[in-house]
């Protein structure tokens, strides 16, 4: 019985080629779609879980800063008082670009992370090279990844070769690793030892004087026994704060595979991710899904009279209402297989688009393990596309059917109508969201940052070692006095990139505000103006500091009289003046309180160059020479700010080009299902067209009276599509602290896209028709 | 084998309601012949229709192989037809997306008939009606006689004790029309009940009774000496 079905599915698919391959194709095209979302879902949700303990692993984070750095002797502590507490490690990462040298030759690595042996007990960390038992023997040891060594050393073995990071620090390469997969919210490409004093990265005083107050955050990780129950440790552990004092107060514990898409403290120095980004994504996918099988349900009704016969016969010679349903239920589940494997094959094609959209190393393997989900999720989308047509087809009476009667076809709209509705709902849901996207985007890239970065260089600085420091001394004297450039400044941070969070110490504004050093060109250089209070000058260095204009409203002063920001060093910094907000962070977060402290020496990690108009190229060689005299053993690295910031952009512009593809995608589906449609209803009206082409109606009036139905059918769409599409977009756009107003005009576009798109489909077929001879039309009888 | 009793079939639509059964009552004994007439639109294949269990009366009662039937639900209705009934239309109804072999085969599939038993009695009533050498063939690329042998032989491959033929001459020239009725005028012979609806006289000779229908009432009913071959 099986295989009649087949003959029968296969032999009137071949039958009505054009259909089966509109069908077919729309339905495959769809599918691909959504496997395309779906491999990229799959990693997104798959991070971190590879590792074997993924499920026992946990991060500790401060409850009371909602943060994630907390001082690494909290480890032991943990580790020593809880039994639940297998293993425990730590972890922190400069997310720098860190200058290195091998044999005095300068490399630059990027993500330096440090850790203790524990690490590697608790993560899955495979080596490839190892020459001692544990991962780190000494404290100078270093571990780094297969590309790492490439890069470094090429062919050459790394092992026992010596490495000096930043100019300062010599290590010794004991292990090689493989690299951290894509789905590792850790990553790293060299990591050294914690338990050496140098390698815990940074710190936090509170009172230089007093040792106690020395901070050395860390991200700790712990690895939980089998039966320990994480509420309940918590519990434990904050039940007894003496034991953390006074490092913390109250902790929390966030699971590892958790924290890619659900970390939200600070700090955490992890990748992440964005759910919602993938719920936007999912969201597609399964409306693009929903356009294809509403594609395939419509086609298959409307050849349904092609059918009839077949079905009066097999219920003559003695088939049941549960055998005709069978059978096309059977039909349609072989017709999905039929698409799902040439989506397969779609995909395989066209994944470097995916890998465009999303990120370069996407590929299907990681969804094609889930093959025992994928195969059911197929036949269940069989079902359900071939469930409409199955009742109908087992419903209608023997006679009926014998006849080539349809009893429900009769009816002007029917539900085959509302289905493309709702296939031109989500097109014009997607046209709005396209369009507010990409207005968004440009808003935020051309919105005014509040400094200007036109013209400004942003020049890594690296670790200069003490000898050298007189050249580069001179380096900045050298630039200072080039005529092609009006201003040098030296920071700790710049927008785009802010690392350190100090706490000010006023009562009741205990928020840690984030923290820039600059010198006293910093102003002048970023054309950032004093809104109150005076320009720094150069004996405020190591005693002042500047705050922005959100801070002044934060800590809700009405002068800066006796103003003291107190970061925990003696006396604290004298507040000598109010600067203009400008973005430090990205245009999606308002901009926040945060301090700019005057210092001229520290540990600067860019200088900023502005360059004069009309002396670019001069310049910029001026200053590679320069560097290149100067300082031979350091490399040199920069970026106008310009393109920096616009970088920061770049995944929402991602997702702008993504959502703009996947409408396009959408469209041209419902735009196949509403073709097909016009076909099968000019057919059917073909009598009708030709007795009114007879009683004297123009060419004109009956394009008008076939095209009326859809366009009805697209106002329809429009009404229902623009409050979903107005709730979708303000939710979006709740994401940015900047953003534009959702006019009526976005939607009136919007439904004036979708009934172009529609007359155009629907013009062809129509005018065709209208212009087709009477006398065919009528012996069509 | 068959007996009705005030069968009545109406069709109603929004606006109209058509009598197409009016008041029949009929007593069809096995191995009968019966050929029925009258003009178009008289109800002849109505009342085919709902002898073969295809749809129900209106109103009355039918008794098919002693059992009241003219309530049974569809499932009852398709259970009793694939096991007893064969039907022959006028448009011979073949499936153009099967062969010739998948067509005749097509019963015994709905009888669960096991494979190896399926091929032997396909290829037996092929045989029956010479039209095995066109096993193969796809029914556009048969005759309209040999479409209608085909039909034929997928109408009695289940063994039906029931053939019901709904002008099974009407769209064939005299040849192929002579040799239709001369099948049946066979299976007849060998005891199958038949059932024929026709508007040609010389085909209603071919019956041991005709029954003349008018406007959905049966008019007149004469029995027959049996045709000869």
């Amino acid at each position: 019985m099986f295989k009649n079905y087949m003959i029968t599915a296969i032999r009137n698919l071949w039958r009505n080629k054009t259909y089966s391959f509109i069908n077919i194709a729309g339905f495959a095209f769809g599918i691909s779609i959504c496997l395309g979302i779906s491999a990229y879902l799959v990693h997104e949700y798959s991070f971190d879980r590879y590792h074997t303990n993924s499920g026992r692993i946990y991060r500790l984070i401060d409850a009371q800063y909602n943060s994630s750095s907390i001082d690494y002797r909290v480890k032991d502590i943990i580790k020593t008082n809880y039994p639940e507490v297998e293993n425990a490690c730590l972890f922190q990462l400069l997310p720098l670009s860190i200058a290195v040298t091998i044999d005095n030759k300068g490399h630059y690595i990027e993500n330096l992370a440090s850790v203790d042996n524990a690490f590697f007990e608790m993560f899955t960390v495979p080596f490839m090279q190892k020459n001692a038992e544990e991962p780190f023997p000494n404290l100078n040891s270093v571990v780094i990844t297969e590309s790492a060594a490439r890069q470094l050393f090429g062919d050459k073995d790394p092992l026992g070769e010596e490495i000096v990071l930043r100019n300062q620090f010599p290590v010794t390469v004991t292990g090689v690793i493989r690299d951290f997969p894509d789905n590792s919210s850790i990553q790293a490409s060299m990591i050294v030892n914690a338990e050496n004093d140098d390698f815990k990265f940074s710190l936090w005083i509170e009172n230089s004087t007093d040792l106690s107050t020395y901070r050395w955050p860390f991200r700790i990780y712990l690895l939980l026994n089998e039966n320990a129950n994480t509420a309940s440790l918590v519990e434990k552990i904050n039940g007894r704060p003496n034991l953390l004092r006074p490092y913390e107060e109250k902790i929390d514990l966030l699971s590892l595979v958790d924290i890619y898409l659900r970390d939200r403290t600070v700090g955490s120095m992890t990748e992440r991710g964005n759910p919602d980004l993938l719920i936007l994504l999912m969201s597609i996918g399964l409306a693009i899904l929903i356009l294809a099988v509403i594609n395939y349900v419509n086609l298959t009704s409307a050849q349904q009279n092609k059918r009839y016969k077949e079905i009066g016969v097999k219920r003559a010679v003695g088939a049941g209402t549960g055998d005709i349903f069978r059978q096309f239920l059977i039909e349609s589940i072989l017709v999905t297989f039929a698409a799902f494997l040439i989506a397969v094959v779609i995909l395989s094609y066209s994944i470097p688009i995916y890998r465009s959209i999303f990120f370069d190393g996407l590929n299907t393997n990681q969804l094609l393990e889930f093959w025992y989900v994928i195969i059911p999720v197929v036949i269940v989308l069989g079902m359900i596309s071939g469930l409409g047509s199955a009742f109908a087809f087992a419903s209608i009476s023997p006679t009926q059917a014998l006849k080539g009667e349809n009893a429900a076809g009769r009816h002007r709209f029917s539900w085959r109508n509302g289905l493309t509705v709702f296939q031109f709902t989500v097109s014009v849901v997607l046209i709005v969201c396209v369009i507010a996207m990409q207005r968004q985007i440009r808003y935020v890239k051309y919105n005014d940052p509040g400094f200007d970065e036109e013209l400004l260089l942003k020049v890594d600085a690296p670790q200069i070692q003490a000898a050298d420091r007189n050249a580069a001394y001179l380096l900045l004297d050298r630039l200072r006095q080039y005529p092609g450039i009006t201003s040098v400044s030296i920071t700790n941070g710049v927008p785009g990139y802010i690392n350190t969070y100090m706490g000010a110490n006023i009562p009741g504004k205990d928020k840690s505000l984030p923290i820039m050093y600059a010198d006293t060109s910093f102003l002048q250089t970023f054309g950032i103006e004093v809104t109150q209070g005076r320009y720094p000058l150069p004996g405020d260095y190591g005693t002042t500091c500047l705050i922005n204009d959100a801070a002044y409203e934060y800590f809700e002063w009405t002068d800066l009289e006796n103003r003291r920001y107190n970061n925990g060093r003696p006396g604290g910094f004298e507040v000598i003046g109010v600067v203009n907000d400008f973005h430090y962070s990205s245009l999606r977060s308002l901009i926040e309180p945060m301090a700019i402290l005057l210092y001229d020496d520290g540990y600067p990690t860019h200088i900023s160059v502005k360059i004069a108009a009309s002396q670019i190229g001069t310049t910029l060689q001026f200053i590679q020479e320069a560097w290149q005299e100067l300082l031979p053993e350091y490399i040199l690295k920069y970026e106008f700010y310009d393109s920096w910031l616009d970088a920061m952009y770049q995944e929402d512009e991602k997702l702008g080009t993504a959502i703009g593809i996947f409408a396009a995608l959408a469209i041209v589906i419902s735009c196949l299902g509403v073709l097909c449609m016009v076909i099968f209803s000019t057919q059917k009206r073909t009598k009708e067209i030709g007795i009114r082409k007879v009683v004297g109606a123009s060419v004109a009036q009956l394009v008008a009276l076939l095209s009326k139905e859809f366009l009805v059918l697209v106002a329809t769409a429009n009404i229902i599509a623009w409050p979903i599409a107005w709730f979708a977009m303000r939710r979006w756009l709740e994401n940015f602290a900047y953003r534009i107003d959702l006019g009526l005009g976005v939607f009136i576009l919007a439904g004036l896209l979708a009934l172009v798109i529609a007359l155009v489909t629907v013009s062809w077929q129509t005018f065709r028709a209208a212009t087709a001879n009477p006398v065919e039309a009528l012996r069509y009888e | 084998m068959i007996k009705t009793d005030g069968l009545k079939k109406v069709y109603t639509t929004e606006e109209v309601e058509t009598t197409a059964l009016a008041n029949i009552s009929l007593e069809i004994n096995e191995g009968e012949f019966v050929a029925i007439m009258g003009p178009s639109g008289c109800g002849k294949s109505t009342l085919l229709n709902v002898l073969g269990l295809l749809d129900n009366p209106t109103d009355g009662q039918y008794y098919f192989l002693d059992q009241e039937v003219s309530t049974y639900r569809e499932r009852q209705r398709s259970e009793l037809r694939k096991m007893n009934i064969g039907f022959v239309f006028q448009s011979f109804n073949l499936i153009d997306e099967l062969t010739v072999y998948e067509n005749v085969e097509l019963p015994l599939l709905y009888q669960k008939v096991t494979g190896k038993e399926r091929k032997a009695r396909v290829l037996d009533v092929l045989d029956q009606m010479a039209i095995a050498h066109r096993k193969n063939h796809f029914s556009q690329q048969l005759s309209g006689g040999q479409q209608q042998r085909v039909a034929v032989a997928r109408a009695i491959v289940g063994r039906p004790q029931l053939i019901l033929a709904d002008e099974p001459t009407g769209n064939l020239d005299s040849i192929h029309g002579e040799e239709v009725m001369k099948i049946l005028a066979d299976l007849h012979e060998d005891g199958t009940t038949i059932v024929m609806v026709t508007h040609a006289p010389q085909y209603a000779d071919y019956g041991t009774r005709l029954v003349h229908l008018l406007d959905g009432h049966v008019v007149t009913e004469n029995l027959r000496g049996k045709a000869t071959a």
